[in-house]
């Protein structure tokens, strides 16, 4: 067992390094200079070669390379080269809004397709449940920005009762900061709990086509009781992975939400990193995103294998 | 399943007449006749901002979608079948570097390949769909991994191996076989998946390029002008929104039809983008 | 069931926050009270030094609010007395003496004639880190010289028109004499994170991403602003911003960038649409050096297809004046000439003249667009005017940093859809070197001589005669100029009405 934990740290680590690699040749390759894009249309060559020499973009790729990957072991993530802000302190910024952002869409969404999915899965064949299969195919269809103007629409313009945008930061004001959340993760949870609707439908519905819940109908049960004490555990693995994918999606992806409700969240920073070529903060940013999600998975698998011991068993 | 036949059928009609007749021109402008409201003036379904009609647009737009979703699907399957293939067969390293490396593009939010694809490459359709197509490739490797390792475990496939088939034998003539129905399945709902892709990038500018008409830009064009014709948001969400519903309702049709006891569980489909 | 139970458990609690307050927590606590303005801006500035950004970003802002310069342009483009209360020029133009104002900076620091020096040496000199961007605005200094405290001479190598009025910019703002380098990579100045001017308000907080806080400067040396407050709200999405006025989280969207909204707000008697003078160029800019658009033939067929009204129209609803040359009608270039009537729509003639060129058969242009509707937009008119005389545009949509580097730097393009921002840049089409390619030593000359000549009108036909002959060679193809456009809450007053100048000056700004 501890064999197979560090084989799989092993090669975690060996992910997050090829990872950065990649991700360092990418940015690399972004055409346009970035000294150009800081001084603008009149600089002259003399300041532009100044420039560059300071943001170290006249050394070797290598070794750029190393001193980066050096930096980042010892804690500094370097500095941005359009603002001048140290990295970290732009991440953990942009952090707090998009984490709290992401984890509250995958709330509403939970909420959503949960009782939704499960009542279409047990009225698999009946009116409920393909009605609600054909409102998930919908909301499906529609685009999140579609649901967060209609919100905007009702919530912030005729009901005054949400802003229709922007953050005040957890720090200033908490209650002013959830509200200012709660219509974007509202229009983000309505997309993906649709999604998610049909995920879990489909999950009671193969449950339900197992052995042990004809075994258990066999002995009397309902649908619901046989479901209740065998069929939710075994239903929410599968779920739980998609939860965990949407969660890490969810923190760039939400960019689309985050401009119409210009909350500064990490998309948008991403976003406009890139168009300001500001390759520290962009290999900063997409190193952070690739780490979580390597990170993640490694735990998830780790737990899969202490929760499941036939998992444990084909390893 | 039908509805599903119907709706994608009538997607395909569109886009192949638009190659030989639109009522006018999707991309002459005319500004005079701006926000021409539906039936006037020659304009059957109304003309946008610039003059251009509805119509033409979106028969054209017709072609733009099909060619996202064959794109993005293409790529999707091109890549992520051989590899899952290969991790059924080989087992061991291989299996593992494919899985491993799915894992990563899984949880790897295919918007922000998108946008990096995007700015590396110069932003067009072909670049969005290479990169909504990478970010589906796993879900197509782990499919044919999943089923090919069911398929791997019959009796007929050993006895196949015992007698000295090779292994891309196997793989053409055993394993494709019999996880095609699967894959067509989850083919359609990528389709849809990736339709929707092309509508949110067009939001961030990162889809489609004017002039060439886009249901995706069409959409995110009107919402600016939704105090002049609410409509002109109309037309190109609720084609975007039947087709995405066809592929999806084909996808669950078939699904239903072809045999469910090789279904590998069905909640192994990833989907979603947002 | 017990899921189901809990479900409903989490969202009463949801609605119950939800609908806890009818005030509007989008905006600070302050809002609603009289004291703080709340201003919806598009572009969010990098750095808080006005002398180290390039784009007008931080001029916007801050420039007259928290920095002040020895002048200032009003909103419709007058020069006008700022920390120079007033100067005299000598009779060979060469020698500006300006007297200054009592004043202090923020920090408490006396404002005198060496942090004038300070400033100004500092910007000029090809040295400096972080680079002024604008250091060519001091090309025609020779020296600055402190005569006393509040007694600054700048001596000219001659007489430059254009001088003065580029002291009004953010750029030539005047910093403290103590500011200094912080210990930052790349180097900035202690002012990128916090500012200090001499302005009437003063800095309180830069929340980077989101929103930019000043508070009133109590000891102005001039007449104290009515507002207590000012927040920037950095909202870069357009119906995002038409959104946030509609729901009472801003009180002006300051640079209205898509026109067609107005609607909401024309008869709404809570907003004031407000209409000013036209500023910045819309043009065509085609490349005079390489590819077909070096043929004056192609040029001038490009200038005849287009029809400018569908510009107007179509982007701009209207709110727009058509020009002809590299001149906008507001006082900022009193040397404006309409040089609309130069080349009216004519589409049989643009197609003789690509005839005569040997493009019978049409031509295929490469144009580069970026991200702005005007641009993107204006690239879908253009190719449906150009196709109807047998050009194909092949539109390259570009980022800003790519559009930089291909276009501007590489010359790499044959047409390109930019909007000229900055005043009194005429002097560009003397720079053969510049991305247009434009060659005419005949023009250089006139704008040296023009920017050295003293009398006022003698310069104005001087430069009406560049402009003549730069449309006549078709260098470009002019297209409109967009009228400054804001929308206000109806009880907020004295905001300004045009903005040729960037700057969003609050000063005098309140609500009734």
């Amino acid at each position: 067992m501890a064999l197979t934990l560090l084989t799989r740290l092993g090669i975690l680590l060996l992910s997050l390094a090829a990872a950065s690699l990649l991700i360092f040749l990418v940015v690399q390759v972004l055409p346009g200079d970035p000294a150009q894009v800081v001084l603008g249309v009149n600089a002259t060559p003399e300041a532009l070669a100044q420039l560059r020499h300071q943001m170290g973009l006249d050394l070797p790729g290598w070794q750029r390379y190393l001193l980066w990957i050096g930096g980042v072991l010892h804690g500094d993530f370097g500095t941005s080269q359009v603002s001048g802000a140290p990295v970290a302190e732009l991440l953990s910024q942009k952090l707090s809004v998009s984490v709290p952002l992401a984890l509250m869409g995958v709330a509403v969404s939970v909420l959503i397709s949960v009782p939704l999915g499960v009542i279409a899965g047990v009225r698999y064949r009946h009116l409920s449940g393909t009605m609600i299969s054909a409102l998930s195919l919908g909301g499906i269809a529609i685009p999140a920005f579609w649901a967060a103007l209609l919100l905007i629409t009702v919530f912030a313009i005729r009901l005054r009762a949400l802003p229709a945008g922007g953050f005040v930061a957890w720090s200033d004001d908490p209650v002013a900061a959830f509200r200012s959340l709660l219509l974007p993760a509202i229009s983000l949870g309505l997309v993906q709990g649709a999604i998610l609707t049909r995920y879990v439908r489909s999950a009671i519905v193969d449950v339900l086509r197992e052995d042990y819940i004809r075994t258990a109908r066999a002995k009397g049960l309902t649908r619901w009781q046989a479901l209740r004490r065998h069929g939710f555990r075994n239903a929410a693995i599968p779920v739980v992975t998609v939860l965990g994918l949407q969660l890490t999606s969810l923190l760039v992806g939400a960019v689309v939400v985050e401009n119409v409700f210009y909350l500064p969240g990490l998309g948008r920073m991403l976003l406009q990193a890139i168009g300001n070529r500001d390759l520290v903060l962009i290999q900063a940013t997409v190193m952070l995103l690739t780490g979580v999600v390597l990170v993640v998975n490694f735990l998830v698998d780790v737990s899969y294998r202490l929760l499941d011991p036939r998992i444990r068993a084909t390893a | 399943m039908i509805a599903g036949l119907a709706l994608v059928g009538l997607v395909i009609a569109t886009a192949v007449l638009s190659f030989a007749w639109t009522p006018k021109s999707p991309t002459h402008v005319v500004i005079p006749d701006r926000f021409v409201g539906p039936g006037q003036r020659g304009y059957l379904l109304g003309s946008d901002q610039f003059g251009r009609d509805v119509l033409s647009m979106l028969m054209v737009g017709a072609r733009n979608t099909l060619f996202v979703g064959i794109v993005a699907v293409g790529i999707a399957a091109g890549l992520g079948v051989p590899l899952g293939g290969l991790a059924a067969l080989r087992r061991g390293s291989a299996e593992e570097l494919v899985m491993r490396g799915s894992d990563v593009m899984l949880a790897f939010p295919a918007l922000l390949l998108a946008i990096l694809f995007a700015a590396v490459f110069r932003p067009g359709t072909l670049t969005a769909m290479v990169a909504i197509g990478l970010a589906f490739t796993p879900v197509f490797a782990r499919l044919v991994r999943g089923a090919g390792l069911q398929v791997m475990a019959q009796d007929y496939v050993t006895a196949a191996r015992t007698f000295g088939s090779s292994p891309s034998g196997i793989f053409w003539r055993h394993l494709l076989p019999n996880v095609a129905n699967v894959l067509i399945v989850q083919a359609t709902v990528a389709f849809a998946l990736a339709i929707l892709a092309e509508a949110a990038l067009s939001y961030l500018g990162l889809g489609t390029q004017p002039p060439t008409p886009s249901w995706g830009r069409m959409l995110n064009e009107a919402q600016n002008y939704l105090s002049r014709s609410a409509l002109l948001a109309l037309w190109p969400g609720l084609s975007i929104a039947l087709s995405v519903l066809g592929f999806n309702l084909l996808g669950d049709g078939l699904r239903d039809l072809l045999d469910p006891k090789l279904q590998p569980r069905e909640s192994q489909i990833r989907g979603g983008l947002n | 069931m017990r899921l189901m139970r809990l479900a409903a458990a989490i969202s009463a609690v949801l609605a119950v926050i939800a609908c806890s307050g009818t005030s509007n927590p989008g905006s600070t606590p302050q809002a609603s009270s009289r004291s703080t303005i709340v201003v919806g801006v598009t572009q969010e500035p990098t750095t808080m030094d006005v002398t180290a950004q390039a784009t007008a970003a931080i001029a916007e802002d801050l420039r007259d609010n928290l920095y002040e310069g020895l002048v200032r342009t009003d909103p419709t483009g007058k020069i006008v007395p700022q920390l120079a209360r007033s100067w005299e020029l000598s009779p060979d133009g060469k020698v500006y003496t300006f007297h200054l104002v009592t004043a202090s900076f923020h920090d408490g620091s006396a404002f005198t004639a060496d942090d004038v020096k300070f400033s100004y040496d500092r910007a000029m000199d090809p040295k400096t880190v972080p680079a002024n961007p604008h250091i060519d605005y001091w090309a025609p200094v020779q020296s600055v010289d402190v005569v006393d405290t509040h007694t600054v001479k700048v001596t000219l190598k001659q007489f430059s028109d254009g001088f003065l009025f580029h002291m009004g910019q953010g750029s030539a703002a005047i910093i403290p004499k103590g500011t200094h380098l912080a210990a930052t990579s790349p180097p900035a100045t202690n002012l990128a994170t916090n500012p200090v001017g001499t302005g009437p308000f003063k800095f309180e907080s830069w929340n980077r991403g989101a929103s930019l806080t000043l508070v009133r400067n109590e000891r102005y040396w001039g007449t104290r602003a009515p507002l207590q407050k000012v927040i920037f709200k950095y909202i870069s999405d357009p119906n995002a911003m038409n959104n946030a006025l509609l729901a009472g989280d801003i009180d002006v969207v300051s640079g209205v960038t898509g026109p067609e909204q107005l609607g909401s707000f024309l008869n709404n008697t809570s907003f004031k649409v407000l209409e000013g003078k036209p500023t910045g160029k819309i043009m065509v800019a085609m490349n005079n050096a390489a590819g077909p658009t070096r043929d004056i033939r192609v040029r001038q067929a490009i200038s005849y297809a287009i029809d400018r009204k569908a510009f107007i129209d179509g982007i701009q609803q209207g709110h727009a004046v058509p020009i002809g040359s590299h001149a906008v009608p507001n006082d900022s270039e009193p040397y404006y000439v309409d040089m609309t009537g130069a080349y009216k729509q004519d589409k049989g003639r643009a197609r003789l003249l690509l005839t005569e060129a040997g493009y019978a058969n049409g031509l295929t242009l490469r144009t580069s667009l970026i991200p702005f509707a005007y641009a993107r937009r204006g690239g879908e008119i253009l190719a449906s005017q150009l196709a109807d005389v047998g050009i194909r545009l092949q539109p390259e949509n570009v980022e800003f940093p790519l559009w930089l580097d291909q276009t501007f730097i590489k010359h790499n393009y044959d047409l390109t859809i930019i909007n000229h921002v900055e005043p009194r840049d005429i002097g560009n089409y003397g720079n053969p070197k510049y991305y247009w390619g434009y060659d005419n030593p005949q023009v250089a000359q006139l704008i040296k001589q023009a920017d050295a000549e003293q009398d006022q009108t003698k310069r104005n036909e001087l430069y009406a005669q560049i402009e003549r002959q730069i449309t006549s060679d078709a260098v470009n193809a002019w297209i409109m100029s967009p009228n400054s456009l804001a929308v206000i809450k109806s009880n907020l007053h004295s905001y300004p009405q045009s903005r040729v100048a960037p700057s969003i000056y609050l000063g005098a700004a309140y609500f009734s």
